[in-house]
């Protein structure tokens, strides 16, 4: 099973390099496309839905950007897997409960991955570390000419790119950036952001998407509209917003460092000293934990973690990537023992690969 | 779910609040919600999408439901589930998803990326015209070596050349 090999490869979006990074953890864009005269997949036939996996698949398999990926078809993904897929950002929810005829096609060393028959036919995505949207759409701008030639869109001069839900139609794109607003939330100021946010037309979202909670002081923007803006335009908007939101995490950051900054380094000591020492640690804590000591490194108190680590263990403790790597089930109370070890194990290691 | 505010409408917005660093889950309706303005939403609840189908109704004859010939569904059916049936129900629906995409998007009219193959199906002069912006846009990214890009825009122009008859 290529899975396997997929864990241990190292992904370019959780390095913690890129502008902003301190902030923004990762960018990405997703576009959203369907063939003409088909209908969409929750219309289709499972027959016409593998059908129309199946053609795509060749197309991608045949394209010019597709070197070293693999395509992995969902009927034949364990539950765990597909769990796994989704802790890595891969798939979405709805891909967990589709039928036959749903297949990913992913190439980490891009932060591609395509999603065949979810909502719509296809759906695109590029991530990548800190803020990087443009780069993230000039990939993907190529990636999308290039299968659109090969295949036919279901498009019109009018509403743009045709799609399941109306609220896609137009450019079909969702740019979005997860952000790490430790500073915010201790400044009690996160509802008065996100509401400046939501009037400047962007959707707020928690680390897995819809419906998923703010753990971890980790929030995800991203664009509302998609029809009668340009890609560019629709990109820009979220930069101004982000540029706001930014400007406001750096300066509660600063407030509370000169507040009372014992007390910051108190909080970011006691967090790394937990992680680096529990046995038993639970997965909403781990996020907490983490986000403190993250915010420790940005603020040079703690120089031996490099924030790629911390990045890798938000995806490591989840629960589908713990069963992984022990590979059997876990009961809570194992996993909670399993967690802490490989939290202690990262820490160590790393602290190991940073010293003077 | 009931609401935790008035404890007699169903509960359709569901937001985490956050106060003094504690995350606090809370199961609201739309009155209370708009009444005390409160938490961190998404802008589009089910209630936006659905004003916006209200007003579609003045377009939507009573007693007359559309069907899509692409894939046989109907107007109210979509009014339910708010997903389209296939790219036909576009052309089907276009008068009343106008009215809808104005709500949604404060516009009904795409700006963003042309795609390629439908270029092929507008006139020869704006095809001459698309040629010469694609030959700019060639110019472009052989300087600065973007040769993927390249070899697609000029099998792009090949294809458009091919089509009005240019060598
Ligand atoms: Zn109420
Ligand atoms: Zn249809």
């Amino acid at each position: 099973m290529d899975l396997n090999k997929l864990l241990k490869q190292k992904n370019e979006w959780l390095s913690g390099i890129g502008p902003d990074s301190d902030i923004v953890i990762s960018s990405r864009v997703r576009l959203a496309r369907n063939l003409q005269k088909m209908p969409f997949p929750h219309r289709d036939t499972t027959q016409d839905n593998i059908e129309i996996m199946h053609a795509i698949c060749a197309v991608i398999k045949k394209s010019r950007f597709f070197n070293k990926g693999t395509i992995l078809f969902l009927d034949s993904c364990s539950d765990l897997d597909k769990q796994l897929l989704l802790e890595r950002h891969l798939i979405s929810k709805e891909l967990l409960l589709t039928r036959a005829g749903s297949a990913v096609a992913i190439d980490e060393s891009l932060g591609l991955s395509i999603m065949i028959n979810e909502e719509d036919h296809l759906r695109l995505q590029i991530l990548k570390s800190g803020f990087q949207l443009k780069e993230c759409w000039e990939i993907l701008d190529a990636v999308d000419t290039e299968i659109g030639n090969k295949l036919d869109y279901a498009y019109t001069p009018v509403f743009g790119y045709l799609t399941s839900c109306p609220t896609n139609v137009g450019t079909g794109m969702r740019a979005s950036v997860m952000l790490h607003l430790p500073g915010l939330v201790m400044m009690d100021l996160i509802n008065k952001v996100m509401h400046a946010v939501i009037k400047l037309g962007m959707t707020v979202r928690g680390f897995y998407g819809e419906g998923s909670e703010f753990l971890g002081n980790l929030f995800q923007i991203s664009n509302q509209v998609t029809l009668g803006k340009d890609e560019n335009e629709i990109l820009s908007n979220i930069k101004k917003v982000l540029d706001l939101v930014v400007e406001h995490e750096r300066n509660s950051r600063l407030m509370m460092q000169s507040k009372n900054e014992e007390k910051l380094r108190d909080q970011i000591g006691r967090a790394y000293g937990i992680l680096a020492n529990a046995h038993l640690i639970s997965s909403k804590e781990t996020l907490g934990l983490l986000s403190a000591l993250r915010m420790g490194i940005d603020l040079k108190y703690v120089k031996n973690i490099n924030k790629r680590c911390i990045n890798e263990l938000y995806i490591a403790t989840q629960p589908a990537h713990l069963q992984k790597q022990t590979g059997k089930l876990l009961e809570p109370e194992r996993r909670d023992a399993i967690r802490a070890e490989l939290i202690r194990n990262y820490l160590h290691n790393d602290a190991q690969k940073n010293k003077p | 779910m009931l609401c935790e505010i008035c404890k007699k409408c169903e509960a359709t917005i569901h937001y985490t609040e956050i106060v003094h660093n504690q995350m606090i889950k809370m199961h609201i309706c739309e009155e209370c919600a708009k009444s005390k303005g409160i938490g961190i939403q998404s802008p589009f609840s089910i209630s936006d999408l659905l004003s916006g189908l209200a007003e579609v109704d003045q377009h939507v004859e009573k007693a007359h439901d559309p069907v899509c010939k692409g894939c046989g569904l109907s107007f109210s059916h979509f009014r339910q589930t708010g997903r389209l049936g296939c790219s036909e129900c576009y052309a089907t629906f276009k008068v009343p998803l106008e009215s809808l995409l104005k709500t949604i998007h404060k516009a009904a009219h795409h700006t963003g990326k042309k795609y390629a193959k439908d270029i092929l199906n507008v006139p020869e002069k704006a095809i001459e015209e698309e040629i010469n912006l694609l030959n700019i846009q060639l110019q472009n990214a052989v300087e600065k070596e973007q040769y993927e890009h390249a070899a697609q825009l000029r099998d792009q122009i090949k294809a458009l050349k091919t089509k009005i008859g240019l060598p």
